[in-house]
């Protein structure tokens, strides 16, 4: 199993190059990268899977000696992670197939998102902070170009920003790694653990934590940096908007859990209320955010910033409780909300608009995307059976177990916030009379949503055994010791 | 040596930021791509040894590792300047398909979208 750590980044470089060379044959591109994304979902269950028992594998590439080359390490939480990133791209490049029409740049379409998977993959794979920084770049150098996918001028203003934005935060990146080279003398993660733990708490290693919770904040959306996203989910193709949405801003919210439990614990426990601040900030004016706004991915946008607070604010907690409440939420919220950006793709194919106001009626008119839709919406606001009921229950239980009862308390009503604006978006979107007729969608795109949306009733009817999994990975994680012990023995 | 540096990184990041803050979309971009400069900068002086030797090692057993400079910051500095370096050309090539749609770089003619 050590050697197929490097699968899940070499498959989807590879794939994307010779995708790229199969440019002018569009079905053999579409074949081609399909089996690509099926191959790359069976490696990342069967990582699940080896995961399970609580064995972590390692791989070092170039074979260097243990503290100083780039190591690729799995444990739980990665192949947590690496099965939902599979899963979620892989529906999101079925439902293009549908959405993009004949002639529209398909050519670079593929290439881009199998290097954009490369680094996602990456960065929940690697051991490493220098690593995962270059996976940082992979990643976010072909969200920059599928964001401003048509060109158009919104499209070019949305990536200008998003691509500023984010050069700050990977320059405060590489400041961050100097400051921690200068001091621990290392970038291996499970090494800077023993070393920062040695140093003891002191200033410059607050400031030095201090700066990569800001750097992954502003991937993961969380509060002062979180005005991409509204934009950048609204504006860029549909199925990029469900790999932002279910994907990229996971990618944020994992560093941070790997800072806050492996690489900086102690400095974190002193970051805890600048976290919980953020948190419920994130919280507030996300679910604010959704009231004014007429676009219904734009709501999606909020009601994903809102979410992230939650996820945000289970982390801020800092113990196993909470931590397995962010975690349950993090698999839920990905599944979920990927799925509904998609079912506002469907629509958007199907009616041709996403404006609340020029809708009406979709029941009748669209009955399976409204169908999809109406699971979603009754799962975010928390409607019991299904998922998004359990990971709010299990976030507010750990909140109150902790006794933050006046925090936990400002989540409960906002939760009643949520559960508002996502039935008012309903309503208006399904029921009523609207003009127009409906036009027709591949089977295809039908086909990634429903298979996205499933996962809203199965986890919610599964919740002992999906809870049982998030609590497996949550005592693994918040025990670093197993992690260095592992890497030890390992190399 | 070390004080060198450190007005480098300060007046890279000084400039950078100044120019940030200007209209004009090119402007911006040099603003980045120097602060990013600084950035590398930075990272180079962590593995600073005040009048430390090139660390190239013939036999290893005969010398003290103290006395040199550590490489591999300067391995992780070439990759970080190509990445800016690719950033840096991303951001020319929209920057130029703005101008060639609304024939302006001025940042507040471009500026559409809210929130």
């Amino acid at each position: 199993m050590n050697a197929m750590l490097p699968v899940p980044v070499i498959l989807p470089l590879f794939t994307g190059i010779i995708v790229f060379l199969f440019r002018r044959s569009q079905r053999w591109q579409e074949r081609i990268s399909l089996f690509s994304l099926a191959v790359n979902l069976a490696v990342a269950l069967s990582l699940l899977n080896a995961t399970a028992g609580g064995e972590m594998f390692f791989h070092r590439m170039g074979l260097w000696p243990f503290p100083y080359g780039i190591i690729l390490a799995a444990d739980r939480l990665t192949g947590t992670m690496l099965t939902l990133a599979a899963a979620i791209v892989g529906a999101c490049v079925v439902f293009a197939e549908g959405y993009l029409s004949k002639n529209e740049r398909r050519e670079v379409f593929h290439p881009l998102i199998h290097f954009q998977l490369m680094g996602i993959q990456g960065a929940f794979l690697t051991g490493d902070l220098f690593n995962l920084f270059v996976f940082f770049e992979v990643m976010l150098m072909s969200t920059y170009a599928l964001l401003s996918f048509y060109y158009n001028l919104d499209q070019l203003e949305m990536s200008f920003k998003y691509t500023c934005l984010n050069l700050i935060a990977s320059t405060l990146f590489l400041v961050g790694v100097s400051f921690v080279y200068a001091q621990a003398g290392t970038v291996n993660m499970a090494d800077l653990s023993v070393k920062i733990r040695e140093l003891g708490p002191n200033p410059l290693m607050l400031l030095t934590a201090f700066v990569f919770l800001f750097v992954f904040a502003m991937k993961a959306a969380l509060f002062p940096m979180h005005l991409w996203l509204p934009s950048a989910h609204s504006i860029s193709p549909t199925h990029l908007g469900a790999i932002l949405a279910g994907v990229l801003v996971k990618v944020g919210i994992y560093a941070i859990i790997r800072c806050a439990t492996l690489i900086f614990p102690q400095p974190f426990e002193s970051l805890q209320p600048v976290l919980t601040v953020m948190a419920l900030t994130t919280i507030v004016w996300g679910a604010l955010g959704t009231l004014p706004q007429q676009s219904l991915k734009r709501i999606l946008a909020y009601s994903t910033i809102n979410q992230l607070g939650y996820i945000a604010f289970g982390i801020s907690l800092l113990s196993p409780l909470g931590m397995t409440a962010a975690v349950f939420y993090i698999v839920s919220h990905a599944l979920l909300k990927s799925s509904m950006l998609l079912g506002a793709g469907l629509t958007q194919k199907l009616t041709g608009t996403v404006n609340l106001d020029e809708m009406g009626g979709m029941m009748q008119k669209a009955p399976f995307a409204s169908t999809f839709l109406l699971v979603g919406f009754m799962s975010l606001s928390g409607i019991p059976p299904l998922n998004g009921f359990f990971s709010k229950f299990f976030l507010l239980q750990a909140g109150f177990t902790q006794g933050a009862y006046l925090v936990t308390g400002l989540v409960v009503l906002m939760s009643l916030v949520s559960l508002y604006y996502n039935f008012t978006t309903y309503q208006r979107m399904a029921w009523g009379t609207g003009g127009g007729e409906a036009g027709t969608a591949p089977v295809s795109m039908y086909a990634s949503v429903g298979f996205l949306a499933s996962f809203a009733v199965i986890f919610g009817l599964g919740v002992p055994w999906v809870y049982e999994w998030s609590q497996l990975v949550a005592a693994q994680i918040t025990r670093p010791e197993l992690y260095i012990a592992a890497m030890r023995n390992a190399l | 040596m070390i004080w060198l540096l450190s007005i480098t990184i300060g007046f890279l990041v000084a400039t950078g930021a100044y120019l940030v803050m200007q209209r004009r979309l090119l402007q911006v971009i040099l603003g980045f791509s120097l602060m990013s400069h600084a950035a590398n900068v930075m990272i180079v002086s962590s593995g600073w040894v005040g009048d430390g030797f090139t660390p190239i090692v013939r036999k290893y057993s005969d010398v003290d590792p103290a006395s040199y400079v550590d490489p591999l910051p300067q391995a992780m500095v070439l990759t970080a300047i190509v990445i800016s370096f690719a950033v840096t050309a991303f951001l020319l090539v929209l920057a130029l398909n703005v101008y060639k749609r609304i024939e302006t770089d001025d940042m507040d003619q471009v500026r559409r979208l809210k929130g």
